[in-house]
């Protein structure tokens, strides 16, 4: 009976940090907001609304609020909420503690396919892509993103999905690609190859409402049909001999889920260019928090991608007001030192 | 309860490497299937764990047909413990004997569920290895953690693929005993493959014995192994020496050659 209460304490804990990272990153959501270029005062803002009573400046910071910040926080907390989910399924179903939702070469695809409609655009129609072209550099990306994706689930049907051929084609892949992004930097122009470096190195500059829609419908099904799988995902890490006796559908989890998250992961760096790191750090962090426990882990680290992803993109934003740097470079610093003292801090993070 | 295996065929692709396959075992018993290296013997356990696909045949338990049966109903009456089984990230004893439930909860793990869990532990008197990583413990605590979370699934047919190969002489026979007393206290049918003549002579009740893809003879273990039979089966000439605890099996040397051929 003691011992029936351990438990329970033990699961209640890991309860607990969920919670306390839920909350977390309310906080954090709300400092964001604060900060910027412009500061606003949320409260002073709503109050105006409330009492309709507005004064010289409302129409500007209005705006600012409405149509530039709030959705790039959102599209910010989106993304980082997608790469922490894919990072952890990504994780669990190719058994590989180095993977992430890039492992399968979406990320080079659809750095090829932005690199091509900034270079070539830039090329003959003279125009500049990176923000005009806004939309059209995110559909190349997103399209080409699928096509890797599609090359990798041929070759590895061909190989009956054996998982590290899915690995090594995608890797394979992945070069594949980085080479042709190399033939457009070596063939462009400064100004494209100059938008290119910084769409290559991630930011949320261009973030609006039309985006945030786009990408919210596919986080939420992503979402909740790997949470409501979340056993099935336990049972694999026990080995996929073990999971199919224990009554998964091993084959059709694996399929539906790889695919699901690396499109999801693929749609948002078509918006925000790539951003390593996230989607291979949030799942350890999570799992040194509350353990192997998919129905956890997946929430949980879902969460901590979000509240690097946004701290990191606060931080890009008003560190050098006012100029911006790119998210990719913060999430890097911020995140590597602290994932480091989170591995030697706990030995049983990752499998020997 | 009775598991009858009739004119079973598998094999990879177009190769087909068991055949004719039929034998039956029966609850509270333990049946041992035995045979030279890829005879088929995993391939065998694999098609009747449903992680190979046969070719054709019937897999009957009471008449009923395992295969058409429902994945989840399945997976409810048979559990199967792999040889050796790899761990993606590091999970606790508790925590992977806790997946054993998996067929039966939905989402929250119920009094019951953790009441079998803790019955199990203390079945196998591992009460002890709950916080431990799976991976730190020695061979024997670790397979009776895998046994442990066979167990849990409350199965009516354990499968084991070679389950003493990585253990030493005093584990074997204390896995072995467990297992002979699960067969009887839960009135299971304990399905097993293993290399180790002495100890399928002294445990089993009910013994396979595998040639050429096909069952050379089926039974009653003390009756079935003979010399003969063994000579035939494993190209090797043996000599008996029947003691009270089962026969032993002692090769002798004059026929070495053949393993060659």
């Amino acid at each position: 009976m003691q011992q029936n209460r351990q438990i329970h304490k033990k699961g209640r804990l890991q309860s607990m940090a969920v919670l306390i990272t839920a909350m977390l990153f309310i906080t954090i959501f709300i400092i964001s907001i604060h900060c910027g270029s412009v500061p606003i005062s949320v409260t002073h803002l709503i109050k105006q609304y409330v009492i309709q009573n507005y004064d010289s400046n409302f129409q500007n910071i209005s705006y600012i609020f409405f149509q530039v910040r709030l959705p790039r926080i959102v599209l910010c907390s989106l993304t980082g909420i997608a790469l922490g989910l894919s990072g952890c399924i990504m994780q669990n179903l190719l058994r590989n503690p180095l993977a992430s939702p890039f492992t399968l070469g979406v990320s080079n695809g659809a750095s090829f396919g932005a690199a091509t409609a900034m270079v070539l655009g830039n090329l003959f129609i003279q125009k500049n892509f990176l923000f005009s072209g806004y939309s059209l550099v995110a559909l190349n990306a997103f399209l080409f993103g699928c096509i890797s994706l599609g090359i990798v689930c041929l070759v590895a049907k061909f190989c009956k999905n054996n998982i590290n051929i899915l690995v090594l084609t995608g890797t394979a892949v992945g070069s594949l690609f980085s080479a042709g992004v190399s033939i457009l930097k070596y063939i462009s122009s400064s100004e494209a190859l100059k938008n290119l470096d910084i769409w290559l190195m991630g930011g949320f500059w261009g973030a609006n409402w039309k985006a945030v829609a786009i990408i919210f419908p596919f986080i939420l099904i992503c979402l909740l049909f790997t949470v409501k799988l979340a056993w099935d995902f336990n049972a694999m890490n026990a080995g996929e001999d073990i999971a199919a006796t224990l009554g998964v559908r091993v084959k059709y989890l694996k399929t539906i889920s790889l695919i699901l998250v690396t499109l999801v992961s693929s749609i948002c760096i078509a918006f925000s260019g790539v951003i390593g790191f996230i989607g291979l750090v949030a799942p350890h962090i999570a799992r040194s928090l509350v353990g192997v426990d998919n129905r956890k882990l997946i929430p949980e680290s879902a969460m901590i991608g979000s509240i690097i992803l946004l701290a990191s993109d606060t931080v890009a934003r008003t560190i050098l007001l006012p100029k911006e740097l790119p998210v990719g470079i913060i999430t890097s610093l911020i995140g590597v030192p602290f994932f480091i003292y989170i591995l030697t801090r706990k030995k049983k993070i990752w499998g020997n | 309860m009775e598991l009858k295996i009739e004119n079973l065929k598998s094999g990879y692709g177009e190769k087909t490497i068991i055949k004719n396959i039929y034998f039956t075992a029966s609850a509270g018993k333990v049946t041992g299937i035995a045979g030279p290296n890829g005879v088929g013997k995993s391939t065998l356990l694999k098609c009747i764990a449903g992680l190979h696909k046969i070719q054709d045949g019937k897999i009957l338990i009471d008449e009923e047909d395992l295969l058409s049966m429902d994945r989840k109903k399945v997976s409810k009456i048979r559990s199967y413990v792999p040889q050796k089984s790899q761990f993606s990230f590091p999970m606790t004893t508790e925590e992977f004997v806790t997946l054993g439930r998996r067929p039966y909860v939905n989402w929250s793990l119920t009094k019951k569920d953790y009441e079998i869990i803790e019955e199990t532990l203390s079945y196998l008197n591992i009460n002890h290895l709950r916080d431990k990583y799976v991976d730190e413990i020695s061979g024997g605590e670790y397979q009776k953690v895998m046994l442990a979370r066979a167990l849990v699934q409350e199965p009516k047919i354990l499968l084991l693929d070679e389950p003493t190969s990585a253990l030493d002489i005093r584990h074997q026979i204390e896995v072995m005993q467990i297992l002979r007393k699960i067969s009887r206290e839960k009135n299971c049918i304990v399905l097993l493959v293993m290399h180790d003549l002495s100890l399928i002579s002294r445990f089993t009740d009910q013994a396979v014995f595998m040639q050429d893809g096909k069952v050379t003879a089926s039974g009653n273990t003390s009756a079935i192994i003979t010399e003969e039979l063994i000579e035939n089966v494993f190209h090797i000439k043996v000599k008996l020496l029947q003691t009270q605890f089962g026969k032993i099996i002692i090769p002798l040397e004059e026929k070495m050659e053949c393993i060659t051929e």
